[in-house]
């Protein structure tokens, strides 16, 4: 599954990318691409024009505002996760996306494109309905702002016009013991069957309704069935969750360590320059709507990367954007540029000694057809990178993310303590 | 003291390319290669009232596009691979339909472009006008018969088979107790995380043809296309390069696109590839493990059971490429370990508007392990006995092989068990498993199971010493992970006396080694472990032949250890390896490298020819093994879980396995088999669905949906090893592959049924279900 034809657009400025909005017919904002880049792939979304709003650095700010926090649109989620403004002022936000698919789809999605696409099930537009947060949207027209409360309309469905574009959202500050989020999702990090944000006596429930919806004992619910479970299943579920919601005692935010790596050169140089690989600035995509995991093996001849499902959950095609692991098979290959990629290749260049990850895999019997190998040892390395000294649990949520169908993860796990050991 | 690979935990010899991205998958080879790209039905059943595809052929890059009617083989039904007698209505698909469809997936044309993302624009415009028929969808639908899936096909039934031994229905008849189970299984997929790809190049000035098709059976595909095509076998060649994981559907005979792409590349003149996406996988690669059971079992008040009477149904899907093989096995290996003296089997194997069937890591033996255990729990829990001691009551026992079950083995023959010892297993894992985990909702579960390996009809290898002194290998059957090239290079180190690391071992590649059948069945160690062995022993009997004439010992005399040929007890008087190699062929020419010594003038003067009578040049053979029956694996899995009683997710505290494969050659390779197959278990009991709805749209055909588990959802097992030897081959060995997997399903099912006091009798479960499942049971309190 491929994209289709289309034309792309990386305005440098928030004034350049609402001109494009409101010029372009049948236009679509591309921001993490977590959600949309899937549906490119499938043919699901056929949009004429992407408008890339990466590079607008100005909305890349988390700042404290009017009693609470705002969240610029490029913001990626894995760092609101773990910003001192959020975890301190908003707890409730870094905790609902720590159920946010996987660490390395955060390291690529941003907070306001989840609001925008606005998934039935999702927890970040549940958690703004809580908490009665809202968006800004502008517009060549102007700016307004959107309150949760008139966000969400349906199913992927919100308030705003094809020329707007969220340039932040802001979430009320609250207490920690104030808020809770639980769910039932089949596994970690998918999106819910049924779940529930709580801010003091309010709970806006997920997965249950087109929208979110805040609870509310004179309405019945109507779930629609989906496959995972009934409406009978999941009114019993929200019911449960509701109860848990209410007993479950927060506290302070578990004091992550701060992010590593990061937006590197970030977008700032200007288009044209290409993008480096493995350390050698060669890369110049043409064609817009060709794969990253596709340029890099077919143009580059960089095959390490493998290509297991184009839709972003296997993680065979991880590599790394500035040093942090993403899914190439979820990016077009002309966003990379300013970036550095690195491919598997690059870890241990030229048949030198493998890196210590490597190594690792080999000495703990952590691959075995080799497949998904690659996308690991990069995950790995990420993960290692950010937290050098993981629990069972973290290694466990560092690596879900990356299917193997092979070694069932026990000698993978093995593989990452070995590793912590190698480097440290 | 002489080093012993086999047993060793060698780490594997195949890492480290595997580690630097620089394995070669048959998606990496390019070489300008043309892109194809299928258009596939959309419907589960339907015929096809026109085809259109000028539109396509208009598309810029576009160089082709085929559709049936632009094939020679076109009108050719796709070989039946495994016909069996109890097969009577045996059906195959065509390369492309042109006429009717059968399930959605069902390939229609085929377009070849510049470029992928081209030849996906194309097939978007390629218009095909179906006429939609009623789906058969699931097996108590075809079952029921009210439509067919082959006109020419009555009651859906492509074959039934009734087997007995003893005599039922008097055991029945004469037993104190007696229950009745109706059992399920759904559809999975195996699900590898390389999906299927294939490229070819053909060479017109030579006439070869060269293919690399990410195969499980890249001998039969070479077989298979020079009988298409009309070539000699000597000009077609088929590589399984690096397979990013198998589990039994990458063998098939033909994938449509193992036709049409060296088709396409023999008529274009040009390399052609085709590589599967994730989302069409799904459906256009064979699926598996659909059953309904039957069950009535007959025991006396101790839990012993007389007698077992199973009439099932086993859904083929749209076609029967692959015989009857699956219900076969199910057939022969319900009744597991267990004595079950009188045991009627019957399965009928029913057409569906729904992807073929065919093996997936298990077989069909998960579905019968998953009835008897189900069975035997059923029983404990009516003669109030704890489980454990229920399927003590019914082992086979130790002094009791070989066991002949008298039911047919799928090699045609009746499945006879070789040995092992279930008690001991048992007792092992029951240790191992230690207490039970205080708190609510905990349940412990526990299924044996045996496990047919190794089977025939033969597998080779080539061996050769090269005058460098190290060792090359060859076999015929590819790897897709199972660590080949390190388990196969210790059988070889061992007969040589050689470092493991100075063996390279190929496989799967018919320009190395051109005979052989393939990787499945747990059959690779057995097979092909005994046929490098034979081979291995050939070269260093050669080698001592060669030695002794210098040495001037008698060969008997000479040992190999550490890259020499030495006499034993003498270990100065020695010639290493290489220097074998060179005197093995009589040299005119000294090219370096120490070849002098193998010249006409330098060579030890011997009577007789230079090259002896009856000897070949080169230290190198060949050696088969052709099992005469199957070997029998066997093990015992237990669990403790935890299931929330209000929302139903389920935790796997504890996971326990202990495993009698024979000899181990290597623990680490073979303790990641298990873990691998455990972990695919777990899938299949709680995560994993094909879900269909009515029309037979398979409505979940992605990973976002296709619950394949991560690191999150998987124990992490304990592992213990026992080791009954076979009797049946030299090495003593018997195959791993599937063991893993399963027991799985009954024991998770037995666990959840343990905590959460349902009756459980379906695979696999969820949430949802056994919400249901609680619901239902309340209800009847």
């Amino acid at each position: 599954v491929k994209p289709p034809p289309l034309e792309y657009h990386a305005p440098a400025t928030v004034d350049e990318a609402v001109m494009l909005l409101a010029q372009l017919e049948d236009a679509k904002v591309l921001a993490g691409g977590q959600s949309l880049v899937p549906l490119l792939n499938f043919r699901l979304a056929r949009p004429a024009h992407l408008v890339d709003v990466n590079r607008l650095d100005a909305l890349a700010e988390i700042t404290e505002r009017d009693g609470g926090v705002a969240v610029g649109a490029t913001v990626r989620q894995t760092d609101a996760e773990r910003h001192p403004l959020l975890r301190e002022r908003c707890p409730l936000v870094p905790l609902a996306l720590r159920h946010v698919a996987h660490h390395v789809v955060r390291n690529r999605g941003t907070v306001c494109g989840s609001l925008a696409h606005a998934d039935p099930a999702a927890e970040l537009p549940a958690v703004l309905l809580a908490l009665g947060g809202h968006v800004v949207a502008r517009s060549a027209r102007g700016v307004r702002t959107i309150e949760a409360a008139d966000l969400f309309l349906g199913a992927f469905e919100t308030a705003l016009a094809a020329d707007e574009l969220i340039v932040e959202a802001w979430f009320p500050a609250h207490a920690p013991e104030d808020v809770a989020l639980v769910e039932e999702s089949r596994r970690h990090g998918d999106f819910a069957m049924a779940g529930v944000a709580r801010w003091r006596e309010r709970l806006a429930l997920f997965g249950v309704a087109p929208t979110p919806v805040l609870a509310d004992p004179a309405r019945r619910l109507q779930p629609s069935a989906d496959l995972e479970a009934s409406a009978e299943f999941k009114v019993h579920l929200v019911e449960v969750l509701v109860e848990r919601a209410k007993l479950v005692q927060t506290g302070p935010p578990h004091p992550n360590p701060p992010p590593r790596g990061g937006r590197g050169r970030g977008g700032r140089e200007p288009a044209g320059d290409g993008f480096s690989v493995n350390g050698a600035g060669r890369a110049r995509p043409s064609a817009p709507r060709r794969l990253l995991s596709d340029y890099l093996r077919a143009e580059l001849g960089l095959t390490g990367t493998h290509v297991g499902c184009e839709h972003g959950v296997c993680g065979c095609c991880t590599v790394l954007l500035d040093g942090r692991p993403v899914r190439s098979c979820l990016m077009l290959a002309v966003q990379a540029e300013g970036h550095e990629v690195t491919t598997i290749e690059g870890l241990a260049p030229g048949g030198t000694t493998l890196h210590p990850v490597q190594r690792a895999f080999h000495e703990c019997h952590g691959l075995q057809c080799g497949f998904c190998t690659p996308g690991f040892v990069l995950a790995v390395t990420g993960l290692l990178a950010d937290n050098p000294t993981p629990s069972d649990h973290e290694i466990d949520e560092g690596i879900a993310g990356n299917l193997c169908r092979c070694t069932g993860y026990a000698s993978i796990r093995r593989s990452v303590r070995r590793a912590a050991e190698l480097l440290a | 003291m002489t080093t012993r690979w086999f047993g060793e935990r060698v780490q594997r010899l195949e890492d480290d390319r595997l580690l630097r991205g620089r394995g070669r998958y048959t998606d990496d080879l390019d070489e300008g290669a043309l892109h194809g790209c299928f258009v596939r039905s959309p419907f589960a059943h339907a015929r096809i009232t026109a085809t259109d595809v000028e539109a396509a052929r208009r598309v810029p890059g576009v160089v082709a596009v085929y559709t049936a009617a632009d094939l020679p083989f076109g009108n050719l039904d796709l070989p039946l691979l495994i016909p069996h007698p109890a097969l009577t209505h045996g059906r195959t698909q065509r390369c492309l339909a042109s006429e009717v469809v059968r399930y959605a997936g069902e390939a229609v044309a085929f377009v070849v472009a510049e470029d992928r993302y081209v030849a996906e624009d194309a097939a978007e415009l390629v218009d095909v006008a179906y006429e939609p028929l009623p789906a058969v969808v699931g097996p108590e639908a075809a079952g029921r018969a009210e439509h067919l899936v082959h006109t020419d096909v009555p009651d859906n039934v492509a074959a039934e088979l009734a087997q007995e031994r003893g005599d039922v229905e008097a055991a029945l008849a004469a037993a104190p107790r007696r229950l009745d189970l109706r059992l399920r299984f759904e559809r999975g997929a195996a699900s590898p995380m390389e999906a299927r790809a294939i490229w070819a190049r053909w060479d017109e000035a030579e006439r070869r043809l060269l293919v690399y098709d990410s195969t499980q059976s890249p001998t039969s595909i070479r077989g298979g296309l020079a009988v298409l095509f009309g070539l000699p076998e000597t000009s077609v060649e088929v590589i399984a390069p690096d397979v990013g994981g198998g589990f039994g559907p990458k063998i098939m005979l033909f994938y449509p696109d193992e036709l049409l792409v060296p088709f396409a590349a023999m008529r274009l003149g040009r390399p052609v590839k085709w590589t599967e996406d994730r989302a069409e996988h799904f459906t256009a690669v064979n699926h598996e493990r659909a059953q309904v059971h039957h069950v009535r079992v007959g025991f006396d008040d101790a839990g012993v059971v007389q007698a077992l009477e199973d009439d099932f149904l086993h859904d083929a899907g749209a076609y029967t490429p692959y015989g009857i093989i699956l219900p076969l096995i199910t057939a022969a290996q319900t009744t597991g370990p267990y004595r079950v003296p009188h045991y009627r089997t019957r399965f009928r194997d029913v057409y569906t508007n729904a992807t073929p069937t065919s093996p997936y890591r298990g077989a069909g033996r998960p579905h019968g392990c998953f009835v008897m255990e189900r069975v035997l729990d059923a029983v404990a829990a009516e003669v109030g006995l704890d489980r454990a001691e229920v399927r003590r009551r019914n082992f086979i026992q130790p002094d009791e092989f070989p066991w002949n079950t008298g039911i047919a083995w799928q090699d045609g023959s009746l499945a006879v068990y070789d040995s092992g010892n279930y008690p001991a297993l048992l007792e092992e894992c029951l240790r191992r498993l230690g207490p039970r985990p205080d708190g609510p909702g905990v349940g412990m579960g526990l299924g044996v199971y045996v496990e047919g390996t190794g089977v025939g009809p033969y597998e080779g290898a080539h061996v050769q010493v090269l005058v460098s002194g190290k060792v090359v290998a060859a076999t015929g059957i590819p790897s897709q992970g199972q660590g080949h090239a390190t388990v196969l290079a210790q059988v070889v180190a061992d007969a040589l006396g050689v470092d493991v690391t100075d063996v390279e071992v190929r496989s799967g590649d018919t320009r190395r080694f051109q005979w052989g059948v393939g990787t499945f069945a747990s059959r690779g160690a057995v097979t092909a472990g005994n046929a490098m062995h034979a081979a291995a022993m050939r070269v260093a009997e050669k080698a001592r032949r060669i030695a002794s004439v210098h040495l001037e010992v008698d060969p008997e005399d000479l040992e190999m250890a550490g890259g020499m040929v030495r006499v034993r007890g003498a270990p100065d008087r020695a010639m290493p390896l290489a220097a074998a190699a060179i005197l093995s062929n009589p040299l005119r020419y000294a090219f370096g490298g120490g070849a002098e010594m193998a010249t006409q003038f330098q060579a030890r003067p011997r009577p007789g020819p230079p090259l002896p009578e009856g000897e070949q040049p080169g230290l190198e053979a060949t050696g088969f093994f052709s099992p005469e029956a199957s070997t029998w694996a066997s093990g015992c899995h237990a669990a403790y879980v935890r299931v929330d009683p209000r929302t139903y997710r389920l935790e796997i505290l504890r996971y326990v396995v202990v495993h009698d494969c024979g000899r181990v050659i290597n623990p680490l390779v073979l303790e990641g088999q298990i873990e691998g197959g455990v972990a695919q278990g777990v899938g299949g009991a709680y995560y994993e669905r094909l879900a269909y709805d009515d029309d037979g749209q398979l409505r979940n055909a992605s990973f976002m949906e296709f619950l394949v588990p991560y690191a999150t959802e998987v124990p992490v097992p304990e592992i213990g090893h026992l080791e009954t030897p076979s009797p049946l081959n030299p090495l003593g060995v018997k195959g791993a592959g599937e063991a893993g997997v399963i027991p799985v399903g009954a024991v998770i099912a037995s666990a959840i049924e343990d905590a959460l006091a349902v009756p459980v009798r379906e695979m696999p479960l969820s949430p949802q279900r056994l919400y249901e499942l609680s619901q239902q049971t309340d209800a009847n309190r």
